[in-house]
């Protein structure tokens, strides 16, 4: 007679076996603050920290990725490969406080995933930020968005929009394409919220968290 | 001299190499999907960063905040993946499920009971600190656990 208890215990811990490695160091890189102007501040203890940069989205990128706008689905490489490559990190960062704050980034070892700290907003313009792979844009075209060309920080991009949602694909080289999707964006402020969109180097991006609440400890 | 906000830093690194494996492995039993369980994990120990020093336990906070975590994932679920399915053509997201056996059926139970099997029969905790963790009673915590192992002993011999 098997024990279910038992076979419930030893069924968790091989799954468990399966989980992924942690990392070794802790980088507390959701520190990110938000101050919606003409409103409360979501988060007190995030107020404090609303003095610098207003981080919305980082997006760490791997390189190896062979997709175009219109290409096939990419590869994707190692996360040792990404890990040992710092050119092939980005961050995407929105600094407009009207707008509450998320990060997001890309796993290393997927081709796409996203990843959004919830503010304790009512879910307004915080945005999804995923690696897409050549369909995406087809499928969105599809999908009725219409289509304008933006630029962020001179790194041309295709804007996608349909009411409520404004999705931004920038190519960031070597075909790899970054997604940043928004819902929820009052009509009349799309145009803004993709002004607010930059691209910032590491230690810029790590002066920004430090900045906020939770410093970067490495 | 060592300042106390340096201690602090100090103690939580010490306390992040203690738990930062189980942690993820929690937050893995509880999604089966490896980029949620990482960002939960990172998300929960955040979490305990921006407040170890007054906290008496960190690692009970750490479950709850975990726990709290992948019901808040649970909830948007929905929303997320109509959201993705606008700029995914292709299946892009992965589901990592368990092998098979008792593991899939553990992963088929909804998540109030997989969360109390996975505290009572991984982590091996009582049921007042599954309660705790959930933020329900005790014997709500018994309740979950009988119908999650009735279902189980179902799934198991049927």
């Amino acid at each position: 007679m098997i024990d279910i208890e038992d076979a419930i215990r030893e069924a968790l811990h091989a799954d468990a076996g399966q989980a992924p490695v942690a990392d070794e160091s802790f980088v507390p890189t959701t520190a990110v603050v938000s101050t919606p102007t003409g409103g409360p501040p979501r988060r007190p203890y995030l107020v404090a920290a609303a003095a610098a940069i207003l981080i919305i989205g980082v997006v760490w990128v791997v390189g190896g990725r062979d997709a175009g706008d219109n290409s096939p689905a990419a590869q994707t490489t190692s996360p040792s490969t990404a890990q040992q490559s710092p050119a092939t990190r980005f961050h995407v960062v929105l600094d407009d406080p009207a707008w509450t704050i998320t990060m997001a980034r890309i796993n290393s070892d997927q081709v796409s995933s996203s990843y959004r700290n919830d503010t304790g907003s009512d879910g307004i313009g915080r945005p999804a930020v995923v690696i897409t792979t050549g369909g995406a844009a087809a499928a969105l075209a599809e999908a009725g968005f219409e289509r304008s060309p933006v630029a962020i920080d001179g790194v041309n991009g295709t804007l996608y929009t349909r009411t409520g949602l404004a999705i931004v694909i920038v190519d960031l080289g070597d075909g790899r394409l970054a997604t940043i999707a928004f819902e929820q964006v009052p009509s009349g402020e799309v145009d803004s919220l993709v002004r607010e969109l930059h691209f910032v180097t590491d230690s810029e991006f790590e002066s920004a968290a430090a900045s906020a609440t939770i410093p970067i400890q490495r | 001299m060592e300042q106390p906000e340096e201690a602090a830093r100090g103690s939580f690194a010490h306390f992040y190499e203690q738990e930062r494996q189980s942690a993820t492995r929690l937050a893995w039993l509880l999604t089966h999907h490896v980029s949620t369980a990482e960002d939960v994990t990172q998300d929960a120990f955040t979490a305990v960063f921006a407040r170890f020093d007054r906290l008496d336990n960190p690692a009970a906070y750490l479950r709850k905040v975990i726990v709290n975590a992948v019901y808040e994932r649970s909830r948007r679920g929905g929303r997320e993946r109509r959201r993705l399915a606008l700029v995914h053509r292709d299946a892009v997201t992965s589901i990592d499920g368990p092998t098979g056996g008792l593991a899939d059926a553990i992963a088929r139970l909804p998540l109030n009971q997989r969360t109390a099997i996975v505290l009572r029969y991984w982590a091996d905790l009582d049921h007042q600190a599954i309660g705790d963790a959930m933020g329900i009673r005790p014997s709500s915590v018994r309740s979950l656990c009988t119908r999650a192992t009735t279902q189980l002993r179902k799934d198991l011999f049927q």
